[in-house]
């Protein structure tokens, strides 16, 4: 992919454009737009549109939500990610495409957008709000813009009647990188080596209320109160799990592009951006390992006069609030394990060479990051016979990384390369449903592929 | 010694600096209501402060209100005493949660399997009867006074308030403290007080409250203490969240820097753009604009509808609904701390705001010494020249009292310009 930022940009990424392919996502990152870049005068360009229409959900349904999307592209939940680069002047353009109530060519409800966490934002055209300005129908375009300021995660939504628009889908998020990266290749969150990564994945929660959806298509929002609001569908990156596992662009998800399947080699450092985009508290809560949390909207947690982020803290949960975005980094080894996850045995001719953190240290074995204190450690049960076990999906059939096993028939499917899987999930449990019906809602898996699988 | 004269002395002892004096408030807890946006008129307990430190005969002209007034503990009093007379029909108490009080006993009563169950955490005040609250050691912080007594309904029912101190009260020259430290002085400080209204009152397990309040305000509270929020000013917003929900107050077009939770100061401060506030959290927050213009303060658990509002919306009137804050920052043009509109020098500092003839231009920018209006002239050159080395007060640009070569430098900067210009002169 040709980067649209500058040849300083360039520069400073030609390692990751030397591997990147040609597919919009070839990185492992987030997917997103950069909009129109001007590298001359700095300047990023988005041209959006609300307009109205379905997303599913797993069990089949549909709900009615507004989204933004792209001119020219499908609308959709969340709203595009916009993803800038610090010190860029960025300017939204938004153009309101609601249907009109009861067969009106008026749009039902002004719409609008506001960037909290960025000072300074200028609006112009449209009507006065009680927040911005707002936009009254398809030829009244406001024109938003700001210089983007620190480096993090932001979230931008409505600024019109919240409690009901960001319910019906009216929310994004705005990655700001660091001046000194390129947002098509990042490899870092914050001016600060502290907040280095290999890969970025984003965790947006949110949830909706399918009654005030069904209120709103038959237009009926008069009788919505929003005091009595009940979710019962819960999503990360707008969809609800399981479809949260599928790709990002999955065409069958027009309006739901967004894929939180995570995936990462032994060893790496996997960028969190844990986005509250809802209503309520999510306690997300990753299997595998602690989180490292790093930053909060988008402010790293250090002290000011630190060189190094000297606040971050190490969780297993954390609720991520309305508002509020949380940045951590994310890594795995197997190390503790005490039995060897390769499954080597004396003589095959492995080697583990260890690192100053006991990882094995040659990049170019398929054990690279092993934990070498637990080199050629037996696994300490012996393995049930098959028909004792219970089948999911991502049972591979053998317990060691990277190695397949025999599964019955049917059996299996979802795990190719023999990789460790961990399921991330919101630990309130009902979360974890779509409609009362398990699995769904806030849920995805963590892969930790071996060395040697390309991760998109 | 009649009502009045009681009043005076206890104020003149309240104004006694140095010495630590006890801080006194004395209460009525009545029975109010408020009238919701729809219409519905809510029945609520609330306090009220007296006129006439004496309780005996009510509380006078004293209004009850909803959340009860707030108790500003002066920062050189260790020792804060509420009286608290109780005109409701049933026993009530006083407890502020993160205070230590100088003895509490609950009171219990058995249940029907004559187990004892607490319905007080401290001693009751019963009906028509007044009773004395004391904490002798109460620390700076921002804090909430509630009812101790059947707390699940009581203090839903309304029986709450704010109390706050200071590590060092404001004076002339000198910053107001909210904690111990350079880095606590702030310039204003605002009080926002999340609450919640369920109408239907019917238990705190099924409930839904209908309306949301901010300082008791069931509407849009737009330009909150417009004065208060100066450009290049750091203000300290003190959030108090009595509600059963959660609220998580999100400020757009700048972070704020949350200093301290439940009265206690943090180690580092952090710089947030959302708090999180849970039931009975009280959360303070440094705000410093840097541009003027508006900026919406707005509960991002979007508890921003009363239970009417949709109803009323089918029109143009798309109201945004409730538990948001319009904080209107104010321009400084010369930073002197007083806002543009209420400046008589906006381009000059003059943060005492001298204005010697009174008419409405400081004297920092005022060398219009004939009064003719328009520029500064020869005229006025002529009368500073004869007002020289005198201690002329219109002539005494700086104050220092005596129209001296620092006059005359402010003069010449003046001269052949427009007098002001003032925020007070259109």
């Amino acid at each position: 992919m040709k980067s649209l930022f500058g040849k300083a940009a360039l520069a400073t990424t030609s390692a990751a454009l030397l591997l990147a392919g040609t597919a919009f996502n070839a990185e492992a990152r987030i997917a997103g737009t950069v909009g129109t870049v001007n590298a001359a005068t700095q300047t990023q360009t988005f041209n959006l549109v609300v307009s109205s229409d379905y997303i599913t959900t797993p069990d089949g349904g549909t709900v009615t939500i507004w989204g933004y999307g792209e001119v020219g592209k499908p609308m959709q939940y969340p709203g595009p990610t916009l993803k800038v680069r610090a010190g860029y002047h960025v300017v939204v353009n938004l153009t309101n495409n609601l249907p009109g109530a009861n067969g009106l060519t008026t749009p039902m409800m002004p719409v609008s957008m506001i960037f909290p966490g960025q000072t300074g934002v200028t609006a112009t055209g449209g009507s006065a709000g009680l927040m911005t300005q707002e936009s009254n129908g398809p030829a009244d375009t406001v024109s938003y813009s700001f210089t983007a300021g620190q480096p993090g995660t932001y979230m931008y939504q409505s600024g019109t009647r919240p409690g009901l628009q960001v319910d019906m889908g009216l929310v994004g998020a705005l990655l700001v990188y660091p001046s000194t990266e390129n947002p098509d290749f990042p490899t870092k969150s914050y001016d600060n080596a502290d907040a280095s990564f290999d890969r970025e994945y984003m965790f947006m929660m949110t949830e909706m209320d399918p009654k005030i959806h069904q209120l709103v298509e038959f237009g009926l929002i008069n009788q919505i109160n929003n005091t009595l609001t009940t979710p019962t569908l819960w999503f990360l990156n707008g969809r609800n799990g399981p479809d949260t596992l599928f790709p990002d662009f999955a065409s069958w998800l027009t309006h739901q592009p967004y894929s939180a399947l995570t995936r990462m080699h032994p060893g790496e450092k996997v960028l969190m951006r844990m986005i509250g985009a809802g209503r309520e508290q999510h306690p997300f809560h990753p299997h595998g390992n602690n989180y490292t949390v790093i930053a909060r909207d988008g402010r790293m947690l250090k002290t000011p006069a630190s060189a190094t982020i000297d606040l971050a803290f190490s969780d297993y949960t954390f609720d991520v609030t309305p508002g509020t975005t949380f940045d951590a980094i994310f890594t795995w080894t197997g190390q503790g394990l005490n039995w060897d996850m390769f499954g080597h045995v004396a003589g095959d001719g492995s080697s583990c060479i260890p690192d100053a953190q006991g990882l094995h240290s040659v990049a170019t074995d398929p054990n690279y990051k092993e934990p070498c204190a637990d080199h050629l450690k037996p696994l300490p049960v012996v393995m049930p016979e098959n028909l004792s076990l219970g089948f999911g999906g991502f049972w591979r059939g053998s317990p060691f990384i990277g190695a397949l096993g025999a599964l019955p028939p049917g059996e299996g499917g979802l795990n190719l390369n023999g990789g460790v899987v961990h399921i991330w999930h919101s630990h309130a449990e009902k979360e974890l449903t779509n409609n009362d019906i398990y699995p769904g809602g806030i849920l995805t898996m963590l892969i930790i592929e071996p060395y040697g699988v390309n991760i998109p | 010694m009649n009502k009045t004269a009681l009043s005076l002395l206890i104020g003149a002892l309240a104004l006694a600096g140095g010495s630590a004096q006890a801080a006194t408030f004395n209460l009525c807890a009545g029975t109010t209501s408020k009238t919701m946006p729809d219409g519905v008129v809510v029945s609520m307990w609330g306090f009220a402060l007296d006129d006439d430190a004496n309780l005996t005969n009510g509380c006078g002209t004293g209004v009850v209100q909803v959340p009860g007034p707030a108790l500003n503990v002066p920062a050189n009093d260790n020792t804060l005493v509420i009286n608290v007379r109780n005109d409701l029909a049933e026993a009530i108490s006083i407890v502020i949660p993160g205070q230590d009080a100088t003895t509490m006993t609950p009171v219990m009563q058995l249940d029907a399997q004559g187990r004892p169950r607490v319905h007080s955490f401290t001693h009751e005040t019963a009906p028509a009867a007044i009773g004395t609250y004391t904490w002798t050691a109460v620390a700076p912080g921002t804090y909430a006074y509630q009812s101790g007594t059947h707390p699940a309904k009581q203090v839903q029912m309304g029986l709450y308030g704010a109390v706050t101190k200071n590590f060092v009260d404001a004076a002339v020259g000198v910053k107001a403290q909210a904690y111990p430290g350079l880095s606590y002085e702030y310039d204003n400080d605002i009080t926002l007080f999340y609450s919640e209204v369920d109408p239907a009152h019917t238990s705190t397990i099924e409930y839904k409250p209908q309306y949301f309040l901010i300082n008791g305000d069931d509407g849009l509270i737009a330009n909150l203490n417009p004065t208060k929020v100066v450009v290049g000013q750091r203000t300290l917003l003190r959030l108090i969240n009595l509600g059963l929900k959660t609220h998580a107050p999100m400020i757009n077009g700048m972070h704020m820097e949350v200093i301290a939770e439940d009265g206690k100061a943090y180690r580092n401060s952090q710089l947030q753009a959302t708090v999180v506030m849970e039931a009975g959290e009280t959360v303070d927050a440094f705000i410093t604009p840097t541009v003027a213009g508006s900026y919406a303060l707005f509960d991002r658990m979007l508890y921003l509808t009363d239970h009417f509002q949709m109803g009323v919306q089918a029109t143009a009137a798309l109201n945004p609904g409730t538990l948001a804050v319009s904080l209107l920052a104010l321009a400084d043009s010369d930073g002197d701390g007083v806002p543009d509109v209420s400046d008589n020098c906006t381009l000059v500092k003059n943060t005492n705001q001298r204005d010697s003839n009174g008419d409405g231009y400081g004297n920092m920018c005022d060398a219009d010494l004939d009064n003719s209006g328009g520029v500064v002239n020869s005229a006025d050159y002529n009368l500073f020249r004869q007002r020289y080395l005198t201690s002329d007060a219109d002539a005494d640009f700086n104050g220092d009292g005596v129209v001296n070569t620092a006059d005359y430098s402010i003069f010449r900067g003046l001269f052949l310009k427009p007098v002001g210009p003032s925020g007070l002169v259109p």
